[in-house]
C-alpha cells in the first residue's frame, strides 16, 4: 500500500517538473557595431548630395549598377539585405524607383526626399494611360520626380538631407553644415545659368517622350508636351500620324530626349520640324566629371543649341 | 505512528468512494478561489505587459477598447480605417516614430498583420527560421501558428478571402512563407505578417497581371492606340508574386490615400508625447490618441469588480462546503461508533482512536491540497495559453 502511495508521490512530482519549464525568454537583440554608417541612395542626385556633404565619413551605397535603369531595377537578396541593414535610405519620392515601392524596407531609416518639395512638385494629369476592364483607357496623375532638374529643388533636398544626416553623425555637424553651404554655392552657378536661359529664350516649347522635363521647364519659364512615346520603342506609323496632327496645331521645333535617340527618328523628326537635342537627367553617374560638371557642360550646349534653333523654338500663333 | 498511518491508509483505500468523494469535494471548493485568483494575476500582467510596451496607439474615432485590442492583440474587430496621410503627418512632426498596422485579413484563420521592418525591431521579435520580409507577397509567421500549421520558410500560405461569396471582392493571395519568428510569449506568436504593400495587393489596391502581346493575346485586347495596348477585363490577375512577376505589380492612386487600421507610435521623448496627446486632443481631430496602459487599467478595474462578486460567491460558497463537510464528518463519526468501541475493547486508547480520525481528516485536506497545489502551479504555468484561449481565440 504504501509503496503505491510513494509511486502516486513520485509520478505527481515528475508531472510538475515536465510541467515546469521555462518561460520563454525574448532573446536579446545583438546590435552590430559598425563605426561608418552606411547610406543607401536610389540614384546618382541623391549620391552625389550625400558625397558632397559627408565625404569618406559614410558609405553611401548607390546599389544601381552602372548598365542598370535606376527607375527599373531591382536588387537581389544579398543587396536587399545590406539596404535593409543601412543606417539610412535617401529615397527621391513620386514613385522614382520601381524597388523602393515593392521591397520591404524599415520605414524608420527611409528619408523621402520629396516630403520636402511638397509645395513645389509637379503633378501632370496624364501621367500614366492605364486600362483594366471594359472601361477603355484612363489617365493616372503622377508626380513628376526629376526634382534635380531645378537647381532650387535639389538645394532644398540637399537641406533635408543634411538634417537628416546631422542626425545620424552629430560629431560631424559642422563639416556637413560647411559642405551644405558650399553644395549650395555650387548649385546656384546652375541656377544663374538656368535664369539666363530664362531671360534669352523666354516661352521655350518642346517635347519630350515621358514626363522628366517638367521642373526644368517651370525654372527657365518654358513648356513641355510629353508624347507617351515608350523608352526604348521605335514610333510606330499612328505615333508619327499623331505627332503630325499636333505640328499642324502647335508648331513644336525642339524635342528633348534622355538618350541619344536612333538618326532614323532624328531624321524623321526633323522632316516634321523638329530639332532633337539630349538632355541626360543623370539619374546615373556620368562617365566623366560630376554633377555639376555635367550638368554645367549640358547647359552650354543647350545654350549654342537654342542659339542656332531660337526662330522656332516657340509653338505657332494661331 | 505508523500504525496509525497504516490503519488510516487501510480504512480509507478500503472505503475508496468515500475518500475519493470527500477529497473532491475539498480540492473544488479551494481550486475555484485559487484558479481565479492566478487567472486575474496572470490576465493583468498580459494586459498591462502588451500595453506597457506600446506606449502610444492612433486610430479612427471610434471604440477605445476595439482600437487597443486590436492594434495589441490582433483580435477581430471592424475598425474605421485611417490612411497613410496620418503616418506621413505623425512622421513629419518627429515627436514619434510611427508604426502603421493593417488588421483587416486573415490567412487560415491567424490575424495577417500589415506592417513595416519597424514593427518587428519595436517588439524585438527575432526571425529564428529563414529570413525576414524582402519582397511583395512575403510573410513571416509566429512560432506558434507555424507550429499549429506545420509551415516552415519555403511553403506558401494562402490569404482568407473577406467574404467567400463576393465573387467581385479581393481575391486571396498566395504568399511566400520566408521566415518564423521566436517564440515571444506574445500575440506575436499567433500571427502572419507581412508588408504593408502585400496588405494592400490582398485588399485590391494593388494588383500585378501578365503583359499583352498585342499580335499573339487578341482575344485580351480591348484596342491598340500608338505604342499602347489596352487590354480587356479578360486578363487575368496574379495571384502569387514571383521573381517573374514581381515588376508588372503596381498600385493604383497615391500611397497616401492607402489606408491601414491603426499606428503605434513610439515617442522621441516625454515632452514628445505630451505634444501628440494635446495635438491629437481636439474635437476637429480626425484620429484618437490612446494610451494603452489607461485603456487597459480601465478594462481591469471591470475584471475586478467582477472579480469581487466572484470573490464573495466564492466565500459563500466554502462556507457551505465547510459546513457540509462537518457534517459529513459528524456523521461518519456517528456510523462508525461500535468500530470505536471494538478498538476500545482490543486495548485502544482514546488518545489513540481520536488520533486516528484527525489523521483521516488531515490526510484527506492534505491531499486535496497537494492535487489544488499541482493544478494550480500547472494553470500557472499554461495561464498565458489558457487565458488566450478562454478570451481571446
Amino acid at each position: 500500500m504504501m509503496q503505491r502511495i510513494y509511486l502516486v508521490i513520485a509520478l505527481f512530482s515528475l508531472t510538475m517538473l515536465f510541467a515546469c519549464q521555462q518561460e520563454p525568454q525574448q532573446k536579446s537583440k545583438t546590435t552590430t557595431d559598425n563605426t561608418t554608417p552606411t547610406v543607401v541612395v536610389v540614384n546618382y542626385p541623391l549620391e552625389f548630395i550625400v558625397e558632397s556633404l559627408v565625404g569618406p565619413d559614410v558609405k553611401v551605397l548607390n546599389p544601381v549598377p552602372a548598365d542598370a535603369d535606376p527607375e527599373t531595377w531591382f536588387p537581389d537578396d544579398a543587396m536587399l539585405l545590406k539596404i535593409q541593414q543601412a543606417d539610412l535610405i535617401i529615397t527621391n519620392g513620386a514613385d522614382f524607383a520601381d524597388w523602393v515601392k515593392k521591397l520591404s524596407l524599415p520605414r524608420s531609416k527611409v528619408l523621402r526626399t520629396s516630403l520636402s518639395l511638397k509645395d513645389a512638385l509637379i503633378t501632370v494629369p496624364d501621367f500614366d494611360v492605364h486600362t483594366h476592364g471594359a472601361g477603355g483607357a484612363h489617365s493616372h496623375a503622377g508626380t513628376v520626380a526629376f526634382f534635380w532638374l531645378d537647381p532650387d529643388l535639389m538645394t532644398r533636398q540637399a537641406d533635408a538631407i543634411a538634417k537628416k544626416l546631422i542626425l545620424l553623425l552629430p560629431q560631424e555637424k559642422a563639416k556637413i553644415t560647411a559642405n551644405l553651404k558650399k553644395l549650395q554655392g555650387s548649385l546656384l552657378l546652375l541656377s544663374q545659368k538656368l535664369d539666363q536661359l530664362r531671360t534669352n529664350y523666354p516661352g521655350l516649347h518642346w517635347f519630350s517622350q515621358r514626363p522628366v522635363y517638367q521642373y526644368l521647364a517651370r525654372r527657365i519659364n518654358g513648356t513641355v508636351h510629353h508624347l507617351h512615346w515608350e523608352k526604348n520603342t521605335a514610333p510606330n506609323e499612328s505615333t508619327w500620324s499623331k505627332l503630325n496632327t499636333m505640328q499642324e496645331q502647335q508648331k513644336i521645333a525642339l524635342m528633348f530626349w534622355e538618350q541619344r535617340p536612333e538618326e532614323k527618328v532624328v531624321k524623321e523628326l526633323q522632316q516634321r520640324g523638329v530639332a532633337s537635342f539630349v538632355l541626360d537627367p543623370l539619374t546615373v553617374k556620368p562617365a566623366q566629371g560630376d554633377y555639376l560638371t555635367e550638368m554645367q557642360r549640358q547647359l552650354n550646349q543647350l545654350e549654342a543649341f537654342l542659339k542656332q534653333h531660337t526662330s522656332s523654338s516657340k509653338p505657332a500663333e494661331k | 505512528m505508523n500504525g496509525i498511518l497504516r490503519l488510516t491508509f487501510r480504512y480509507l483505500a478500503y472505503n475508496k468512494l468515500k475518500t475519493i468523494t470527500l477529497i473532491l469535494c475539498v480540492s473544488l471548493a479551494l481550486l475555484l478561489p485559487v484558479l481565479l485568483q492566478f487567472g486575474v494575476v496572470q490576465f493583468e500582467q498580459d494586459l498591462l505587459a502588451r500595453a506597457r510596451s506600446t506606449p502610444l496607439i492612433a486610430g479612427a474615432k471610434g471604440s477605445r477598447f476595439d482600437l487597443a485590442l486590436q492594434s495589441m492583440y490582433f483580435s477581430r474587430a471592424e475598425l474605421e480605417p485611417t490612411t497613410m496621410q496620418e503616418v506621413e503627418s505623425i512622421q513629419e512632426t518627429g515627436y514619434a516614430l510611427p508604426i502603421p498596422l493593417a488588421l483587416r485579413f486573415t490567412a487560415q484563420g491567424a490575424p495577417l498583420v500589415g506592417t513595416t521592418l519597424d514593427y518587428f525591431e519595436f517588439r524585438k521579435l527575432e526571425i529564428e527560421k529563414g529570413t525576414s520580409l524582402r519582397r511583395l507577397g512575403d510573410c513571416v509567421i509566429g512560432a506558434s501558428l507555424a507550429e499549429k500549421i506545420q509551415l516552415k520558410p519555403g511553403d506558401r500560405l494562402m490569404s482568407d478571402p473577406l467574404n467567400v461569396f463576393d465573387l467581385s471582392g479581393n481575391y486571396p493571395l498566395k504568399m511566400r512563407v520566408v521566415g518564423v519568428l521566436g517564440k515571444s510569449g506574445s500575440p506575436d506568436d499567433d500571427a502572419v505578417f507581412v508588408d504593408l504593400k502585400t496588405e494592400w495587393v490582398i485588399s485590391g489596391i494593388g494588383h500585378g497581371h501578365q503583359s499583352i502581346n498585342a499580335a499573339t493575346d487578341k482575344d485580351l485586347v480591348l484596342k491598340q492606340e500608338d505604342q499602347r495596348t489596352i487590354a480587356n477585363a479578360a486578363v487575368p490577375q496574379f495571384n502569387e508574386v514571383t521573381e517573374d512577376n514581381l515588376a508588372s505589380f503596381h498600385f493604383h492612386g497615391q500611397s497616401e490615400t492607402f489606408p491601414i487600421s491603426s499606428i503605434i507610435l513610439v515617442p522621441a521623448d516625454e515632452k514628445s508625447e505630451v505634444l501628440l496627446l494635446g495635438m491629437y486632443d481636439a474635437e476637429n481631430s480626425v484620429l484618437q490618441l490612446i494610451r494603452p496602459t489607461e485603456i487597459v487599467n480601465e478594462l481591469l478595474e471591470l475584471v475586478f469588480r467582477v472579480k469581487q462578486l466572484f470573490d464573495m460567491n466564492t466565500l459563500l460558497v466554502s462556507v457551505s462546503v465547510g459546513l457540509l463537510l462537518a457534517l459529513i464528518f459528524l456523521l461518519s463519526l456517528r456510523l462508525r461508533k461500535r468500530e470505536r468501541q471494538t478498538m476500545f475493547q482490543l486495548g485502544s486508547s482514546r488518545s489513540t482512536i481520536w488520533k486516528l480520525q484527525l489523521t483521516e481528516i488531515a490526510f484527506i485536506l492534505g491531499t486535496s491540497l497537494i492535487i489544488v497545489f499541482g493544478i494550480a502551479v500547472v494553470f500557472r504555468i499554461y495561464a498565458y495559453q489558457i487565458m488566450r484561449f478562454l478570451f481571446i481565440e
